[in-house]
């Protein structure tokens, strides 16, 4: 039967050895086929979907049951503190001979309590960092600063016990000093985990190096120590928490298992990479990086230069859009505004952007004194636009006052989107001032050129706007898909194409149906056009009277 | 309702949630084997009106299962076969066999519980 199906569709040519009812019987055993295959593909279908919800449900216990343990952890965390700070003062106050005389077996004792009260308490203060930087309710406090200050400050403290164990400590700063910008607590912090866990596995009469290296965009520091290394089994699981190597060998404190996994949080929520290179009994070196400080504009390349990175290295790709945001006065006295009200007016443009663009995602730098840069995950350009509408609108509301004066503020917007404009950090920030910084495109068709010539001069004369006036419909359509205005203001009667037209065509047009379209009349609109064109669809100015009125509503739309 | 449900399956944990489940919907008699053998045989002698047979089983395979069960003159009850990730191999395999029903173990056997319903309804 099987011959039959492949003659047909081989030869394509009637089989001719076959009788009618054989060829019958075989189509309705094709039709069962059929049927099996259409049940098939339905009952795989119900079952993907239902695969799919379910997925989705898993999905969403997990992050509720992390979040639950998040606020757990952080609960428990303060409870247990409390009574912590009472048995040390207690247990202190007999041990410093406060509450009267004690002998030194009593002495001895109450020193290893107060060491495990200490433990403890260190336990718990590690817990609540983790949980609380793993929640990311942790806003970094940066300013710039320098390496070897940090370096030196932490070695300070640790120098009674490299002496007391024989232990050489040197620093290698070789590299010109530099500018790092992060946040000085946290890095100190990283950099006494680090070190202590050094000397801990450093035999006496050892080694420790800590040094920086420094290239264009960050700057490596890293802790090296001739100790008894770590295995390659127990590398990858390094920054993991609550494990533990080595505790067999060395003397020093029980650690928690947890200081590593703050370090690679802390790193994280820098930007930066930290890592190891270790053989057993070889020593080992931990290496951290962190951003230098830059200027805003370097720094918001250097950061679109890593978005790009990580985006790039995804198997999904997906749109990534630059929207720079630049905040302008809209009254002529420039000069007058002061650094203050520069700031100001940013943070409120920030404060407003993070209304917007609410994306976990999102990103907002300082790009200038008066610019910001947006990255927008998962946006392509028509949303970068809604977006930047929204802050302009937003921002429309606020005033900015120097001293007696009030000046109304305006914000201008260039975007750029990854991978249509290119993959290239720079040159994305580049067409994106590019945008920025343009006259907007205004496309006039009409075929009085009287009307059209009046309208350029209106629009030409605020130097805002670069103007081309095109008297016929196809010619016109031509020189959008060609220029793509920001704006188009067109004449209902046009010759060979009628407005409507024009229109119709336009908003078909992939590209260009999201082009704002303004229209002119000289009389009032056909009716069965009203839903398309008229309130709250496209602005009608009704000419030459409502000339006045166009500027508003430009100003309105771009 | 008196319809007697037959579930073969080795999972404990999910034959559990599925007895459950069914329970819930109404259906209070349960009948449970952990392999194809004995699920046969507990098929012959109780005569379930449905069974609820998994793909995978430890013993034979599923769609054997389904087909004796199919086959036999002494069963005369409904299959439906349940499986824990969709494939469309598998999905004609069990119509093939005569299945009347094929669908996916989820936590709230939903699926399990409208493909039952629609084979006592109709």
């Amino acid at each position: 039967m099987n011959h039959t199906k492949k003659s047909i569709i081989e030869n394509n040519s009637f089989p001719a050895d076959r009788t009618p009812a054989e060829l019958w019987e075989e189509i309705i055993r094709l039709r069962k086929e059929i049927e099996v295959d259409e049940w098939v593909s339905r009952k795989t279908n119900e079952g993907i979907r239902l695969l799919y919800k379910e997925l989705e449900k898993k999905s969403q216990k997990l992050q509720e049951l992390d979040q639950l343990k998040s606020n757990l952890l952080s609960t428990v965390s303060h409870e247990l503190r409390t009574p912590l700070t009472v048995i040390r003062g207690g247990v202190a106050l007999i041990r410093n001979q406060t509450l009267g005389k004690i002998n030194d077996d009593q002495q001895d004792t109450l020193n290893d309590v107060l060491g495990s009260v200490d433990r403890l308490t260190n336990i718990i203060n590690n817990l609540l960092d983790l949980s609380k930087l793993e929640a990311g309710r942790v806003e970094l406090r940066t300013s710039d600063f320098n390496v070897p200050e940090v370096i030196n400050e932490v070695l300070k403290l640790f120098q009674p016990e490299v002496v007391s164990r024989s232990i050489r400590l040197d620093v290698d700063l070789a590299s010109p000093p530099t500018l790092i910008c992060a946040d000085k607590d946290k890095i100190i912090q990283i950099l006494t985990n680090l070190i202590a866990n050094a000397i801990k596995f450093t035999p006496k009469g050892g080694r420790i190096t800590v040094g920086k290296k420094t290239s264009e965009f960050e700057v490596e520091i890293f802790v090296k120590d001739t100790g008894i290394g770590i295995a390659p089994n127990d590398l990858p699981k390094l920054f993991h928490k609550f494990e533990q190597f080595g505790r067999t060998a060395g003397p020093g404190e029980k650690g928690t298992g947890l200081g590593l996994a703050i370090c690679k949080e802390i790193i994280d929520l820098h930007d930066g990479e930290i890592w190891a290179e270790s053989k057993p009994n070889q020593g080992s070196v931990f290496h951290f990086t962190l951003p230098r400080a830059l200027s805003d504009d370097l720094m918001c390349q250097h950061v679109l230069d890593l978005t790009l990175k990580k985006l790039k290295g995804r198997k999904i790709q997906h749109l990534l859009t630059i929207l720079l945001l630049r905040i302008t006065f809209m009254r002529p006295a420039h000069s007058l505004i002061e650094k203050e009200t520069n700031d100001e007016m940013l943070t409120c443009l920030k404060d407003s952007v993070r209304q917007i663009a609410t994306h976990p995602m999102d990103r907002v730098l300082k790009f200038s004194s008066d610019t910001l840069m947006v990255l927008l995950d998962r946006t392509d350009q028509a949303g970068a636009f809604a977006v930047a509408n929204k802050v302009r609108h937003l921002m429309k509301s606020k005033k900015a006052h120097v001293g007696t004066n009030e000046f109304l503020v305006d914000v201008q917007y260039g975007i750029a989107t990854y991978p249509n404009n290119g993959g290239n950090a720079k040159r994305l920030l580049d067409l994106a001032t590019l945008e920025l910084t343009r006259k907007k495109r205004i496309l006039i068709v009409d075929d009085e050129p009287d009307i059209a010539k009046e309208l350029r001069t209106l629009l030409e004369m605020t130097n805002r706007f670069e103007v081309t006036c095109i008297f016929d419909g196809e010619a016109a359509f031509e020189k959008a898909k060609s220029d793509r205005p920001d704006l188009m203001i067109l004449d209902i009667t046009l010759p060979r194409m009628s407005g409507y037209e024009l229109i119709g065509r336009f908003k078909q047009h992939r590209d260009l149906r999201n082009i704002p379209i303004i229209v002119l009349t000289g009389h009032s609109v056909d009716e069965d056009y009203r839903d398309v064109i008229g309130p709250g669809a496209i602005p009608v100015i009704y000419k030459p009277e409502g000339f006045d009125k166009i500027l508003e509503h430009i100003e309105e739309i771009l | 309702m008196n319809k007697k449900i037959l579930i073969i399956d080795d999972n404990l944990d999910d034959t559990e949630i599925m007895t459950r489940h069914l329970k819930e919907a109404g259906y209070q008699n349960i009948l449970t084997a952990a392999n194809g053998k004995s699920g046969i045989k507990l098929a012959e002698d109780e005569k379930p009106n449905l069974v609820i047979l998994d793909t995978l089983l430890p013993d034979v395979d599923g769609f054997e299962v389904c087909r004796s069960l199919k086959s036999s003159e002494r069963i005369n009850s409904h299959v439906v076969m349940l499986t824990g990730a969709v494939d469309a191999v598998d999905a004609k395999k069990a119509r093939k066999a005569g299945t009347d029903d094929y669908v996916v173990k989820t936590s709230d056997c939903a699926a399990l519980i409208c493909a039952v319903n629609s084979l006592f309804k109709g």
